[in-house]
């Protein structure tokens, strides 16, 4: 949005039609050449229409746009923008992804489930503002990809980073539970809370699900569990990033849901089970709306001067007015 | 006062040009009046006040393009919180030990002790050489912090050089939006051939209000390069490259966005650099206040519309009628 | 060009007047200007001889018996000189403007006039009839006028050529030699002067200069005519400007010769880079050849 941070440089306008009259109009102006060329109750000589007559209209057009330009410029010219800004800290969540091989399974359309997961991750960010969001993924190992953060952007990137059986391919749930609470510890948000996404039965990693779960809870961090997967075989399909071979078979995936329950029910969180990509696009929305907390939230608005470019754009429309009437033309006085 | 567009100045080179073109102008104007026979002191007189308005105003508006700077004025704008944004010299000039044990160890010693006494801050951490990365985004997460700040060193990038311009901005841009955190910005650097176009980030912090404050790290006597082998980085003719600290740069730089400039080499500095971050927190936290640049274009665009009005009075004014 | 208080403007004309009127005027002036010829005189008896276009036949029929009129010749001749003072003379290229090579010319002729022992008057004339003085004879009347219709500040812009015709034609009671110095940018006036020329001996003098042939090279202008207000804006160097602007002044020149001649005046062109006197004389030389 434009605005003018001194807008009573416009009043400077005013003197535009006085200046126009007094400069085309009016009768007893200077700078016109004594020369008698009429005839005295006759005809007398008549000038002949030439192209000239447009080109002093237009540098006269020209002059009057670079004044308006530079009066404009005068009245300090911003492009403001309207921004919430939250005031209070918001809440801490790190997003913790299976990302063993059996998340490549292709019973969530399009793709697979980690890419359905991951495109749930996005939509869940992009819902989300004022809060910290970091990631953690596991394999047979749990790594940290982005601590807790508001830049989004940066998070994105690290998303889309992400490719399977990185990690090897076990499913360490226990020790991405640890590394995330080990990431929020020391937070000092308000609520701090672990998304936790998996579809296999914890089989790796010295630290079991549960001690992660009491080591979060004495952090008073929640977590919310999701289930995926659904019952059954399913087709999968995995391809080796190093050498582009493609691995398909079929599988049957199951996770402990009880495990998964009571990891929720420790910690104060809740578990959720998701058997298509529509159950957990709910799932996700579900945990939206429970950690929807009322925040301190004002408008600021920022602005960006523009004032140069129609300083410049004035004075270079001037210059070309002087240049073409005064040196191409000739123009006296 | 100093100019948000240094460069703009180099427009004054027309003047010799508008100079040369009034003075054309004003022989093709005297021509014309000879022809018609009209050649008097006031068509003479007339002719040569619109060109030297014409003259003037260039000048002037060339002035205001390159926008005149001086003072700060406060900006209302209530925050809390403050996020800090580092970014960190690890060229290879870095390893130079006029510090001991060396530049960069005295440097990540610096860092931490910020990262221990601003601890209910955010800090992103930008690392730069010839280039500039976001290593860790602006979080509180003093985990993460603490292990890359571990981790610093040339290794880290392959580009050679020291882009302070790209460091900056990478830093600038590690502010996330839609956030009511009073922002600073740390420059940790070496000031040795520092590349990029320093005045540029600078007039753009200045603008948006976030200080930058300079940690000098080295000396303006300079010191040689170790390559851990024992040997020196040598120039082109061998002779070992000495490696200054160009204090004047970021002394300026700090200047000019409302930050302060320090020097590690001496006792304290960390401890000095710390307290203004926090002062000035405060003061903008206390008062709700915080100060931007201010650009004083007016100045010069003021009379510069005035000759412009001036050049068309000279026309219309009759003089007298004959 | 320093231009000269009016004292030492008409003492110089005054020099020049008095070589013109020596190399020129002596001994047949008459043949220059044909005067009013025969002025009556008298009646007496008609004669054997007499031409019968001369018996008066208003006396012969009361005296019943034929009288016939006698003349004299006149000797002094009555000059008016019309001088137009409007703002379109105010134009010159070489420094003199028309309005100045008028005033000299009418003080050649005025002085030569006084020489000559002849009455000498003028008529200014813009849009109206600014000043009229009838024709009378002496030096130090003749003087006056010429100081006067030199230092002559106009009332008026415009010009009016007819009305300044009609006035010199009622306030004239005898044939006399009219001389109108104009630049002739006036319309209407071609029934006036037919009129005035039926009666008098009218002599047109048409100020011209330079600029009313060609259009000055200049640059970007604008001009402003000077009895109309009105104004344009012109480029010096256009050709099609330059070329219109040529042949309607070229026009305006031959229509103005062909109303002279149609209604019987002499005409004479003096430029404002010409010597008036020169003009003047060869004006004359050509006159008494006709």
């Amino acid at each position: 949005m434009l605005s003018f941070n001194e807008p009573g440089w416009f009043a400077l306008f005013l003197m535009f039609p006085v200046l126009i009259w007094a400069r085309f109009i009016w009768r007893k102006r200077g700078g016109r050449i004594i020369f008698p060329y009429r005839v005295w109750g006759g005809d007398g000589f008549r000038p002949p229409r030439t192209w000239l007559r447009s080109v002093v209209v237009f540098t006269d057009i020209l002059y009057c746009l670079g004044s308006v330009a530079l009066i404009a410029a005068l009245a300090g010219p911003e492009i403001t923008e309207k921004e919430e800004v939250y005031l209070s800290r918001g809440i801490d969540i790190i997003i913790v992804l299976d990302q063993s091989p059996s998340m490549g399974a292709k019973d969530f359309p399009p793709v697979n489930r980690f890419d359905t997961a991951r495109d749930m991750i996005r939509r869940f960010i992009a819902g989300r503002s004022g809060d910290s969001i970091g990631l953690v993924t596991f394999g047979s190992d749990a790594v940290l990809r982005c601590p807790p953060t508001a830049d989004y952007a940066w998070l994105s990137e690290r998303i889309d980073e992400l490719e399977l059986r990185d990690l090897g391919d076990d499913t360490a749930i226990g020790m991405g539970l640890a590394v995330a609470t080990l990431h929020l510890a020391n937070s000092t948000a308000p609520e701090k809370i672990i998304l936790l996404l998996t579809d296999g039965d914890d089989n790796a990693g010295e630290i079991r699900p549960e001690m992660a779960a009491r080591l979060a809870d004495d952090q008073k961090i929640r977590i919310y569990s999701i289930g995926i997967g659904s019952e059954g075989e399913v087709p999968i399909e995995l391809i080796n990033s190093e050498n582009g071979t493609v691995t398909r078979g079929t599988i049957v995936t199951n996770f402990d849901e009880d495990q998964l329950r009571s990891l929720a029910d420790v910690t104060g969180g809740g578990y959720w089970r998701a058997n298509s990509p529509g159950a957990l696009e709910t799932v996700f929305q579900a945990v939206d709306a429970l950690e929807s907390v009322v925040r301190r939230v004002t408008v600021r608005v920022s602005s960006r001067p523009v004032h140069r470019n129609l300083v410049i754009i004035g004075s270079l429309l001037v210059a070309v007015v002087y240049l073409i009437r005064k040196l191409l033309l000739g123009e006296t006085p | 006062m100093n100019w948000a567009y240094p460069a703009s100045l180099w427009g004054l080179l027309v003047v010799p040009l508008a100079i040369t073109a009034a003075v054309i102008a004003g022989r093709k104007g005297r021509r014309s009046l000879n022809a018609i026979g009209r050649n008097s002191v006031e068509w003479q007189v007339r002719s040569f006040l619109r060109n030297l308005a014409m003259a003037v105003f260039i000048i002037l508006v060339v002035l205001a393009a390159s926008e005149p700077r001086s003072g700060r004025k406060p900006v209302t704008g209530e925050r809390s919180g403050l996020d800090v944004a580092v970014a960190f010299d690890v060229s290879r000039s870095m390893l130079a030990e006029d510090l001991s044990p060396s530049r960069l160890d005295r440097s990540v010693t610096a860092l931490q002790q910020m990262l221990r006494s601003l601890d209910d801050s955010r800090f992103s951490l930008i690392p730069f050489k010839g280039d500039a990365l976001l290593m860790v985004p602006m979080t509180e997460d003093r985990v993460v912090l603490d292990m890359w700040a571990g981790r610093l060193g040339p290794g880290l990038f392959t580009h050679p050089g020291t882009d302070v311009e790209a460091a900056l901005r990478t830093a600038r841009d590690s502010f996330p939006k839609g956030d009511g955190r009073n922002r600073v910005l740390v420059l940790i650097t070496d000031g040795d051939t520092l590349s990029g176009r320093i005045d540029r980030i600078s007039r753009d912090l200045a603008e948006e209000g976030i200080p930058v404050y300079t940690m000098a790290v080295g000396t303006s006597e300079g010191s040689t390069i170790p390559l851990g082998d024992g040997s020196y980085v040598k120039d082109s003719t061998g002779h070992p490259v000495v490696s200054r600290t160009r204090m004047d740069i970021l002394k300026r730089l700090a200047e000019d966005t409302g930050g302060s400039f320090h020097e590690l080499s001496r006792p304290g500095a960390t401890a000095d650099l710390i307290a203004d971050i926090e002062e000035g927190r405060e003061f903008s936290e206390s008062r709700g206040i915080r100060f931007v640049g201010v650009n004083r274009y007016r100045i010069f665009l003021i009379p510069s519309l005035f000759f412009l009005l001036f050049f068309l009075l000279v026309r219309i004014i009759p003089w007298r009628r004959r | 060009m320093i231009k000269d208080d009016l004292p030492s403007r008409v003492r110089r004309l005054h020099v020049r007047s008095r070589k013109l009127v020596e190399s020129l005027f002596a001994g047949n002036y008459h043949s220059v200007f044909k005067g009013p010829g025969l002025e009556f005189d008298d009646v007496r008896d008609y004669e054997y001889g007499d031409d019968v276009r001369f018996i008066d036949w208003n006396v012969s029929s009361r005296m019943a018996a034929p009288y016939s009129k006698t003349f004299k010749e006149e000797r002094e001749l009555i000059l008016l000189v019309l001088v137009d003072v409007s703002a379109s003379l105010s134009m010159g290229s070489g420094g003199i403007d028309k309005r100045e090579v008028a005033g000299n010319l009418f003080a050649l002729l005025a002085l030569a006039a006084v020489a000559n022992n002849d009455r000498v008057g003028s008529l200014l004339f813009s849009d109206r009839v600014e000043r009229l003085v009838v024709p009378m004879k002496g030096r130090r009347h003749v003087l006056r006028q010429i100081s006067e219709v030199l230092g002559y500040k106009a009332e008026s812009r415009g010009s009016d050529l007819a009305l300044a015709m009609r006035t010199a034609a009622q306030s004239l009671k005898r044939k006399s030699i009219v001389v109108i110095l104009s630049d002739f940018r006036s319309d209407g006036y071609q029934s006036e002067m037919a009129l005035l020329a039926r009666k008098h001996d009218v002599i047109a003098i048409r100020l011209s200069d330079p600029l009313d042939k060609e259009f000055p090279s200049t640059g970007l202008v604008e001009l402003e005519d000077p009895e109309t207000g009105e104004g344009f804006t012109a480029w010096g160097k256009s050709g099609a400007l330059r070329k219109e602007y040529a042949e309607f002044w070229d026009d305006h020149r031959r229509s103005w010769l062909n109303d002279c001649r149609t209604a019987g005046a002499d005409t004479l062109e003096v430029g404002t880079d010409e010597e008036p006197a020169d003009s003047l004389q060869a004006f004359f030389r050509r006159r008494r050849g006709a």
